[in-house]
């Protein structure tokens, strides 16, 4: 559910339309562990996951996008101005955290980030999808922790920035079933690790 | 079970060590204190004062017990609090459901900051729903409140709409797209044009109104992708898979790449509610409720 906002979802699906018109895509928004499930029960071919999961025997896990975290701020905050900032910065601020269940991946990689910056962030609103996450950023509940392609929703009330060090990541994951036979299942797999070379 | 009153007194006399100050403060006489004192060492089977040559100590078995009925006691005081909160509604959890495009519009997050401030402790839990699953998730008691769109295609029994918006569908483009040149759209300028709509299973209501508009143009959408969120419908049409029809205030989310223009001729009315329960009696739902009717005025 956390990366329907990403261009390159999008653009995935355009081209593999434009390729295999005779195939139709139905396309379903999940939780991140139904999500798993529903690929290796064969009720879905692919899901597209944030963040990297644990090995699940018969799934092959592709990381297609890898996208740095970004602070974000509503654009009345005093930090909004200045250029990259430390996560500490953000110690004494409300936090809207993506839902433990939507993404349980980048909501563990942001609660570490910000423990190893010394804090544990004050949660006051968890939200099920960055989209909304951001639009309450920038009406002012607090900070958040969103991966960078949420800067191209160009929201006026909110500013994204760079985080110093900026290692912290949240992949975009393409699992599929390892031996899959579908040749139109295959060719979605092949097309998305191609377009996963070139960002 | 000991009662709060005795420890109480315990905790004023081990204060003050003197049974007439104590009494005082308490507004007891003296015997009365020094009998709810024995009672409390009875009932405990120890002795928790020294009465050596008229002055009082803790014996150290009285010093623990000194500790533990303060919290004994700010714990009693914390009880009374949370529910006399909880009775106002200031304390507790909401349910709280959104269509996905109230997620990503103006009023929802007013209304939430709005309610938070006024009511801090009180959690709000998020769901993006459908219209059609909220209004029944609200009939049955999960969800509290839900922003959703009307007209909805039914509402069940004991749950009513509060209108909050209007709001009217537009059509986005592909930018570079000829019809982008258009100042408005006409709505038969669609019937040949490739759709990205929303899921008929996830926003049967914004499916039904758009097959309505098109048969009354004497046309069948021509879809190319049905999609489950609003977000991803925005990035299709920005890649150039089709155009859509979506509610007129998302369109200040200025997604590189794509075009919002009203239609010419159709004027579809989607306006943004709040579903509840017009009799739930739950204080913090109430207030919900009138804030998001405040907002919606402000």
């Amino acid at each position: 559910m956390s990366v329907t906002a990403h261009p390159w979802i999008a653009r995935l699906i355009r081209d593999y339309r434009a390729k295999s018109p005779g195939v139709q895509l139905t396309l379903e928004m999940n939780d991140f562990g139904q999500l798993t499930d529903a690929v290796r029960d064969h009720t879905l071919d692919v899901a597209l996951l944030r963040g990297r999961t644990a090995e699940i025997p018969g799934l092959t896990s592709y990381t297609v996008v890898e996208e740095k975290l970004m602070a974000a701020l509503p654009a009345t905050h005093p930090l909004a101005g200045v250029g990259p900032i430390d996560l500490a910065q953000l110690a004494d601020e409300d936090f809207l955290l993506i839902s433990r269940s939507a993404g349980p991946n980048v909501y563990d990689i942001i609660i570490a980030a910000c423990r190893e910056a010394g804090f544990s962030p004050r949660i006051v609103q968890e939200v099920p999808a960055f989209p909304p996450l951001l639009n309450l950023v920038g009406a002012g509940l607090g900070v958040g922790v969103v991966p960078d392609s949420l800067r191209s929703m160009g929201l006026d009330s909110v500013r994204l920035l760079d985080l110093k060090g900026g290692h912290d990541k949240a992949p975009i994951v393409l699992v599929y079933r390892s031996n899959e036979g579908a040749t139109a299942v295959r060719d979605l797999v092949a097309q998305a690790r191609r377009a996963a070379a070139t960002p | 079970m000991l009662e709060l009153k005795l420890l109480r007194s315990f905790v004023l006399l081990a204060e003050e060590l003197h049974f007439g100050r104590a009494a005082e403060r308490l507004h007891i006489v003296q015997p009365a204190l020094t009998q709810q004192i024995q009672s409390l060492e009875r009932q405990i089977g120890t002795p928790l004062l020294n009465r050596a040559r008229g002055r009082i100590s803790l014996t150290d078995a009285g010093a623990l017990v000194l500790a533990e009925a303060r919290k004994t006691l700010e714990q009693a005081a914390r009880t009374e609090a949370i529910g006399r909160l909880a009775g106002r509604g200031e304390v507790g959890k909401l349910e709280v459901g959104f269509v996905g495009s109230a997620g990503v519009g103006a009023l929802m997050p007013a209304v939430l900051r709005d309610f938070r401030r006024s009511h801090p402790a009180v959690e709000l839990h998020l769901v993006e729903m459908a219209v059609g699953p909220q209004l029944a998730a609200i009939a049955a008691g999960t969800l509290d409140v839900g922003f959703v769109r009307l007209p909805p295609l039914s509402l069940p029994p004991g749950v009513t709409v509060l209108p909050l918006r209007p709001d009217s569908l537009v059509a986005a483009l592909p930018a570079g797209h000829p019809l982008a040149a258009l100042d408005a759209i006409p709505v038969a300028a669609l019937a040949t044009e490739p759709m990205v709509l929303h899921h008929r299973a996830g926003a049967a209501e914004l499916r039904s109104l758009i097959d309505d508009l098109c048969g009354r143009h004497g046309f069948t959408p021509q879809v190319v992708q049905s999609v489950p969120q609003i977000s991803l419908t925005v990035r299709l049409v920005a890649a150039g898979l089709g155009l859509s029809l979506l509610p007129g205030s998302i369109a200040w989310l200025a997604v590189e790449g794509v075009i919002y223009r009203p239609l010419a001729d159709a004027d579809i009315q989607y306006t943004l509610a709040l579903a509840h329960r017009p009799q739930d009696p739950a204080p913090a739902v109430r207030a919900f409720v009138s804030l998001a009717g405040a907002a919606a005025e402000a």
